[in-house]
């Protein structure tokens, strides 16, 4: 078990806040323990993502007719190629660099204050008091 | 990150009040209807605080002929019809809400009667909302235009959480030009989607009013409750954006979150265990507690979920 315990893995996820990931990446250029951890959790992942998927029988997959959709959202909503997500997660470990994330994209907060914005202001009850401000 | 605008409003209404307001339902829905059509020009700045933090913000206002400019912050802001166009250092983009719930007021709030006031030497009126008996806003209106000089919003302890106030205002913007939305291939066109996520349909008092397909595939709701409005978008768990990485945390419904606090919105992110979120609306803090408490809560995925999703994907 390595000294950062969860935060290594919130550290590989890219959920920690700035304080904690720095916290963490230092204690990695300290902790050859923890180190090897995480090179090996990178190594483990790029090798399991690195296996070739294997083709279902046909018809083993007869669900009924909407649940493909919903599957098919769900699997466009969730995932990136990762190949190159798995390499730099491994580049970015052995340099004991700070890893901020997976492969998941987090949200993108232009498009958010965009799409607030735009529904706000269609409301036909919001008075003239606008101002135009940065996002975070 | 620099990025472009969020804009927002004191928010007042033209419906939806009380019996015992009948008066000042007449008088106010006189000046919304009066503002509705009004040309203007001005500038305006915005002050926020929110505990320790304060943010404030300077703007340029014109409308002309029904269409909206506002600038500030590097940022420009165009508003026509459903369709808002938005400038930062990327360009123009510009999204179009398709749909849209009719607005209704939540029956906490009431209004006082009108009171005659004067602002920039212009006969103007003011008008006070309270909620649940307490003073929540005042907005002075413009008696003319009924365009809304002056706005002040107070948070649960009755102290000032938000102004925005007119600093030059004028109605010489008739006759002017109201410019083009500008052409742009990064349009996006946003319509009614059925899939609500885990988000509720109500948080505390504020109804889930539209749930949109949000962008890049996170799910949309935005919730009012006439006088303030937020959205919350929902993802598969993700990365924090780097933005909250550096955020102040709080604590709300025994929770901990990453606040940002802007002129004119709070940001707030969280991870529940499948699921990521941001929040950013015109809310007021005791708000935010009651609607926090009723949205999914923050959690941490075990270490044997965490590392299978991390090395299965």
């Amino acid at each position: 078990m390595s000294h950062s315990g969860e935060l290594l893995s919130a550290l590989l996820d890219g959920e920690l806040t700035g304080e904690e990931r720095s916290a963490v990446t230092a204690h990695l250029r300290e902790c050859a323990e923890c180190r090897a951890e995480a090179e090996g959790l990178a190594g483990a992942r790029a090798a399991v993502r690195s296996l070739p998927a294997l083709e279902l029988p046909p018809g083993l997959l007869d669900f009924p007719p909407e649940v493909p959709d919903a599957l098919e959202a769900r699997r466009r909503r969730r995932r990136a190629p990762f190949a190159w997500a798995a390499a730099a997660v491994v580049a970015g470990v052995v340099g004991v660099a700070a890893v901020t994330g997976g492969d998941a994209r987090p949200i993108d907060l232009g498009s958010v204050a965009d799409q607030h914005t735009a529904r706000v202001v269609v409301d036909p009850a919001i008075v003239m008091v606008r101002a135009p401000m940065g996002a975070p | 990150m620099r990025r472009l605008a969020v804009l927002l409003a004191a928010t007042l209404f033209l419906s939806a009040l009380s019996a015992g307001t009948a008066l000042a339902d007449d008088a106010l829905e006189q000046l919304m209807e009066d503002a509705g059509v009004a040309d203007f020009a001005g500038r305006g700045i915005v002050l926020c605080t929110w505990g320790a933090d304060s943010a404030a913000a300077t703007y340029s206002v014109t409308r002309t002929r029904g269409m909206s400019v506002v600038s500030g912050a590097g940022a420009d802001l165009m508003t026509t019809g459903g369709i808002a166009a938005f400038r930062s250092g990327a360009g123009w983009s510009t999204v179009e809400v398709g749909e849209w719930s009719p607005w209704a007021l939540d029956d906490r709030y009431t209004l006082a009667a009108p009171e005659p006031a004067e602002r920039f030497g212009r006969s103007a009126e003011q008008v006070t909302v309270h909620e649940d008996g307490r003073p929540r806003a005042t907005v002075v209106f413009d008696g003319a235009t009924g365009v809304p000089l002056l706005t002040e919003i107070l948070d649960g302890d009755g102290k000032q959480f938000r102004v925005a106030a007119m600093i030059e205002f004028g109605v010489d913007a008739a006759g002017r030009s109201g410019g083009e939305m500008p052409q742009t291939e990064r349009r996006r066109s946003v319509w009614a989607s059925s899939v609500a996520g885990d988000l509720p349909e109500r948080a505390a008092w504020y109804r889930r009013v539209d749930l949109y397909a949000g962008p890049e595939g996170v799910v949309h709701a935005y919730y009012t409750d006439g006088l303030f409005s937020f959205s919350v978008f929902e993802s598969d768990r993700g990365p924090t954006p780097e933005p909250f990485k550096s955020a102040s945390e709080f604590e709300a419904a025994g929770h901990r979150y990453l606040g940002i606090t802007e002129p004119l919105s709070l940001w707030v992110q969280w991870h529940a265990p499948d699921r990521s979120y941001v929040l950013v609306g015109d809310l007021p803090p005791d708000h935010l507690d009651a609607v926090l408490a009723d949205l999914p809560a923050p959690g941490e995925r075990s270490p044997l979920v965490r590392l299978w999703r991390w090395l299965f994907g």
